[in-house]
């Protein structure tokens, strides 16, 4: 049995920091992206799914904080009741770290079906969120994003299993 | 191994504790934005900040969609030019009987000492983007305060009204669709001259509270009345898809779809404000 040793595989602090910065700018920059159609409609959460990795890996120095400013400039970006996705991403990173061993038990295609209903919270939460302070929503296929989103999981843990992730101390 | 001295175990609040920190923040935040719009200025900043990072991450984009269409086909220009011409000279001899309808009407109007009808002026701007918000219809555009738009001026295109600008940023704007449902146009039925009331159904709008023996039919068109001192009066609003009676209710249902290419036109037009009754 391959036995997966998480803990002893780290970045330089300093590295993983510029990684962390590196992976959010990107994250920001895919989301700016004039997305249109149903490629809007099923686009997830990047910034979401980005920092939820990053809260996953280490659940020390990524945390609520930064998930609140991240989130304030979601609802910047989307023009929406600001506070909104704050609270929804702050709720992303309790789930994710609350389960973090967890989820570090399963292979990655399992991993990313323990996303699913986990991101299908964090958007009902805003959703909750927008509803509450402004109008009658739309329609459920806002929600697409959590499965689109749990796809992106899978790949982006992958990413973060490779071997040129894990350069060791 | 703990150090001497070091406390063995840090009192650091819990992962709920901690939680409920930041939720009662955000709460609190979403209350003072939606009940108090008390954070405009810190939604101005952070757009001001990110907004050159947009510009950037765009030109790639609008630079495809140069080169594409650049790549048109000849004969497709052709035909596009010929179609372009026939309808220009129909166009010219419409605008002739226009303005000389135009001259007699000014003349009637001073006749009558009647207020003249102000003309249609305003500020062309490219549609940004569209932010994802499953709350509401809404398009970013490319001018804000720096071009003078202001709060509630009419959006339209070429082929009628599109929206209402709701908020305006330093460099860029935010229109709310007329398909937004919480956007209601005060129309009249083009060819009855009857007032209705136009809301947003999300895709589609619909008229409400129109009695169930109201003479409106499928195909009948609504502009807008310029009761309202929003929009000016005679913009194209919507046609209307499908009329139903049904007989156990006081008002007919009645749902409509928007002329304007409320969610295809890239290039709109910021109207001005029209002048409170009274002014000139």
């Amino acid at each position: 049995m391959k036995f997966h040793n998480r803990s002893a595989l780290k970045f330089e602090p300093m590295q993983e920091w510029r990684m962390i910065g590196l992976t959010l700018l990107t994250a920001f920059l895919l989301k700016q992206i004039p997305w249109q159609g149903w490629l809007l409609t099923l686009r997830p959460d990047f910034m979401l799914i980005a920092l939820l990795f990053w809260a996953q890996r280490r659940t020390e120095g990524i945390g609520f904080g930064i998930a609140f400013g991240l989130g304030i400039l979601a609802d910047v970006q989307d023009g929406v009741v600001l506070g909104q996705h704050a609270l929804s991403y702050c709720v992303g990173v309790f789930l994710v770290q609350y389960f973090s061993r967890r989820l570090a038990m399963f292979t990655l295609p399992h991993q990313a079906l323990q996303m699913f209903p986990l991101l299908l919270l964090t958007e009902i939460v805003a959703l909750v969120a927008g509803w509450m302070s402004t109008r009658t929503p739309q329609g459920a296929w806002v929600l697409a994003s959590a499965a689109t989103g749990s796809l992106l999981w899978w790949a982006v843990a992958y990413a973060g299993k490779m071997p040129a992730a894990q350069i060791e101390k | 191994m703990a150090t001497p001295g070091q406390p063995m175990f840090t009192r650091r609040p819990g992962l709920a504790a901690r939680l409920a920190f930041w939720s009662v923040l955000a709460i609190s935040l979403i209350v003072l934005d939606s009940r108090f719009s008390a954070l405009g200025w810190l939604r101005a900043g952070v757009v001001a900040v990110f907004y050159p990072v947009q510009l950037v991450v765009r030109a790639p984009f609008d630079f495809g969609g140069e080169v594409s269409g650049f790549l048109v086909r000849h004969r497709e220009l052709q035909k596009e030019n010929a179609l372009l011409r026939d309808n220009q000279k129909q166009a010219a001899v419409h605008f002739a009987r226009l303005n000389k309808l135009q001259e007699e009407n000014e003349e009637f109007r001073r006749l009558l000492a009647m207020r003249q009808l102000s003309s249609y002026s305003g500020v062309p701007a490219e549609i940004l983007g569209t932010p994802r918000d499953p709350f509401s219809q809404r398009v970013e555009l490319d001018k804000g305060s720096n071009a003078g738009i202001e709060e509630g001026q009419p959006v339209v295109d070429g082929m009628g009204l599109v929206g209402q600008v709701t908020r305006v940023h330093a460099f860029s704007t935010e229109v709310t669709l007329i398909t937004d449902r919480g956007q209601a146009v005060p129309a009249q039925i083009q060819r009855t001259g009857q007032r209705v009331l136009v809301f947003g159904g999300g895709g589609d709008m619909e008229v409400r509270y129109l009695p169930n023996h109201t003479d409106i039919q499928q195909g009948d068109v609504l502009v807008t009345s310029g009761i309202d001192r929003v929009y000016p009066a005679g913009l194209v609003v919507a046609r209307v898809t499908r009329v139903s009676r049904p007989p156990d209710s006081t008002y007919a249902r009645v749902s409509c779809l928007p002329i304007a290419g409320v969610d295809k036109s890239r290039l709109l037009l910021v109207l001005e404000k029209q002048g409170m009754p009274g002014q000139q």
